[in-house]
């Protein structure tokens, strides 16, 4: 054993190759593997603390078309999926932690109001012409029933008898008599039907009426049920007569804003008041949208954002009626340089391991080979073939365990200042992102969106906790040392080969 | 008195182009306390003769005994190390270790050998003490030759097998590695084995051998 320690100072150009290799592979392999793990610690930590929102608009339903009589038809183009169904289908994806829903204020589905089954008794109910068992008022604000386009089909479309229906006309300048919708949704139409009515939020646009309501529809009021004195509730239809100096009715129409939303899960839709002034465009072509213009969705995965819209397309969604669209660009991003680092550190680590592997077994044979003659020596000096190989593979393992101690206590010392290094450069690369957008994209007319987008994700990148840090998993302290075991062995095999070789054939 | 015995001992080499057949029966005896000389042409069988009688190979017939005990019965390694000292033409020394380190390596099993004990026999092989430490690469080819016949005798190996000893060396150096080598034979009792081309060192063995297409004449 003396002798062998001895020999690994004498042959320093043996043996200090086969340090360095050693030596460098496993400094680059632990760091490689703290940045690695340091990343997907910080990608763990973005997916638990980055909430996305994904928006689905529903693309054109509505639109007009000319008959042959002269007049218009409109005809919905979207026959797949009632709205109710799309929400059914959002409440089903569990990982969809928020709905916001954003309607078109001139036409709220029915639907939307209660459940699919709850849907069809209405229209049963409707068609077989109901009536309603509970003397309480509807009242409903800034949404819409199930209605008609003239006051005449109401009793028929909601269920209520005629003589049970009150309708009040607010402010507002008529067509003609009878007519609930608006001039201009009247003329597009161009004949009186059935239809879906929603209600008119314009000045001096609406009516009331007043009807016992529906036993369908009581389920969703039991708490009023207990008391003494239930909310009475309206809703503002679309019309456009003036109903005369009664300026009380518009008080009277305001919803209990608490019942609504219990029933519904529309939490934020009334609190929001931003979303509430969405719903008031009067500028809008009330034939594009129908119910259900938008929704927003939140989840807390931003990593499945890809899937959940898969899921909901294959779902029914369909891409031709529905577009969904992430505002993840900020995760991306971030997660980008994460993602872009970790395998950076991957592909030098896979490098690393690759090359050190080979440059060693390389580096092993040339040196067992080189020093062949000696082998020959001790052969002939009558030493055994076992006890060369195994002095030899000590030799080299005795090389390479101390290469990877120096190589492990190196990276340990020097891994956290590395990490630092690295993640302060990963930084300023960042940073310099915004710099250096590219001139394409500097002339766009939406530069400036993008490099407001593009700050503020750089700001996330920055806030979130990428503090790459030297941390090595124990197991892989014992995969190095099993390496390292394997090479003395290797040295060995290669040792009792050459030394197992005719030793006349090599004297001849 | 060690008897070293060859007979009918026959070799062949197995090459691309075919069989040589190096030795062709060869009989012979080598007895301690006498140096023997092997000449013989390049090719003859000399160094083949005496690799089987090292123990690096077993002869495809034919037998070595050792005082009467077959060779092939002991495990090569150990005959090598007990019975076997080896002089070679280009000295084979280990380039990394001192002339003292080299001639201990030589002691094999003997792992009481002493540093002043090889520093013994290097001192009775004439060499000078200012070399005892220098590595082989800093001492002459008549050095190094003495060192490796140190090397030899640290076993105590009652077989001493040269190959070509003087072949590298001037002609006082080599006439001198001979006097050496005849002072193991008779002063130590050893039997020494000599391989060489030169008539004239063989002229100092007490017996010559020629060796003639395999065959020990």
């Amino acid at each position: 054993m003396k002798a062998s320690l001895k020999n690994i100072i004498r042959l320093p150009n043996v043996f200090v190759t086969v340090f360095l290799v050693v030596f460098l592979c496993t400094v680059l392999i632990l760091l490689c593997i703290s940045v690695y793990r340091s990343c997907l610690s910080a990608e763990e930590t973005l997916n638990q603390t980055t909430v996305v929102t994904m928006e689905l608009t529903l693309k054109e339903r509505l639109t007009r078309v000319e008959t042959e009589d002269g007049g218009y038809e409109i005809v919905d183009l979207n026959h797949k999926l009632l709205d109710g169904q799309v929400l059914e289908l959002l409440r089903a994806e569990s990982r969809i932690s928020e709905l916001h829903y954003i309607c078109n204020t001139f036409f709220f589905p029915a639907d939307l109001l209660c459940t699919e089954a709850e849907y069809a008794d209405l229209q049963a109910a409707a068609a077989e012409g109901g009536s309603f068992s509970r003397d309480t008022q509807l009242g409903l604000y800034e949404v819409g029933v199930a209605g008609c386009t003239r006051e005449d089909l109401l009793p028929e479309t909601l269920g209520v008898p005629k003589e049970d229906l009150t309708v009040t006309y607010l402010a507002g300048n008529g067509l003609e008599d009878g007519v609930l919708l608006p001039k201009k949704l009247y003329h597009g139409l161009g004949r009186p039907e059935a239809f879906l009515i929603g209600w008119y939020k314009a000045e001096g646009y609406g009516f009331r009426f007043d009807a016992p309501l529906p036993d369908y529809l009581l389920a969703h009021f039991e708490e009023l049920k207990g008391k003494p004195a239930p909310p009475a509730l309206s809703v503002p239809v679309c019309g456009y007569y003036t109903c005369g100096e009664d300026d009380q009715a518009a008080t009277v129409m305001v919803a209990n804003e608490k019942y609504w939303q219990s029933i519904y899960g529309a939490q934020d839709y009334y609190t929001l008041q931003e979303n509430r002034q969405t719903f008031v465009r009067p500028d809008v072509d009330a034939f594009g949208e129908v119910g259900l213009a938008k929704i927003r969705m939140t989840t807390a995965y931003p990593g499945e954002v890809a899937s959940i819209i898969g899921g909901l397309m294959d779902a029914g969604l369909g891409g031709d009626d529905y577009l969904i669209t992430a505002s993840d660009y900020e995760y991306k991003f971030v997660l980008a340089q994460m993602e872009s680092m970790g395998n950076f550190s991957l592909v030098i680590l896979c490098a690393a391991v690759l090359f050190g592997l080979l440059l060693l077994a390389v580096f092993l044979a040339y040196a067992v080979r080189k020093r062949q003659r000696e082998i020959y020596i001790l052969r002939a000096l009558g030493y055994g073939e076992h006890g060369i190989a195994l002095s030899f593979a000590f030799e080299f393992g005795t090389v390479i365990l101390g290469a990877l101690v120096c190589g492990v206590a190196a990276a340990y010392l020097f891994g956290n200042g590395i990490c630092g290094m690295i993640s302060q450069r990963a930084m300023e690369n960042a940073r310099s992102a915004v710099e250096n957008l590219s001139p394409v994209a500097q002339s766009m007319a939406n530069s400036e969106t993008l490099r407001d987008q593009l700050e503020s994700a750089v700001d996330r990148y920055l806030e979130t906790d990428l503090s790459l840090a030297y941390g090595v998993p124990f197991p892989i302290y014992g995969i190095l040392l099993g390496t390292a075991a394997v090479f003395s062995i290797y040295a060995y095999g290669l040792t009792r080969g050459i030394a197992k070789r005719n030793m006349m054939q090599k004297e001849g | 008195m060690s008897v070293l015995e060859v007979q009918n001992l026959c070799y062949d080499y197995v090459q691309r182009y075919g069989v040589t057949h190096a030795l062709k029966g060869v009989n012979g005896v080598f007895e301690s306390g006498k140096l023997y000389a092997l000449t013989g042409r390049s090719g003859s069988g000399k160094s083949t003769l005496l690799s089987l009688l090292a123990g690096f190979d077993r002869p495809k017939a034919g037998k070595i005994t050792l005082d009467g005990e077959d060779i092939s019965t002991v495990k090569p390694s150990l005959y090598r190390k007990e019975k076997v000292g080896m002089i070679f033409q280009a000295y084979n020394l280990i380039p990394h270790l001192t002339a003292v380190e080299n001639v201990l390596l030589g002691a094999g099993g003997k792992k009481s050998r002493l540093p002043s004990e090889a520093q013994a026999i290097l001192r009775s092989m004439g060499l000078e003490e200012a070399h005892f430490r220098k590595k082989p690469s800093h001492l002459s080819g008549g050095e190094q030759q003495r060192v490796a016949i140190a090397r030899a005798l640290a076993s105590d190996a009652c077989i001493i097998l040269a190959d070509e000893p003087t072949g590298n060396l001037d002609s006082d150096t080599g006439s001198m590695v001979v006097e050496i080598l005849k002072d193991l034979a008779h002063r130590l009792g050893k039997c020494v084995i000599l391989v060489t081309h030169s008539e004239e060192i063989a002229s100092e063995a007490d017996v010559r051998y020629r060796m003639s297409d395999g065959i020990l004449v």
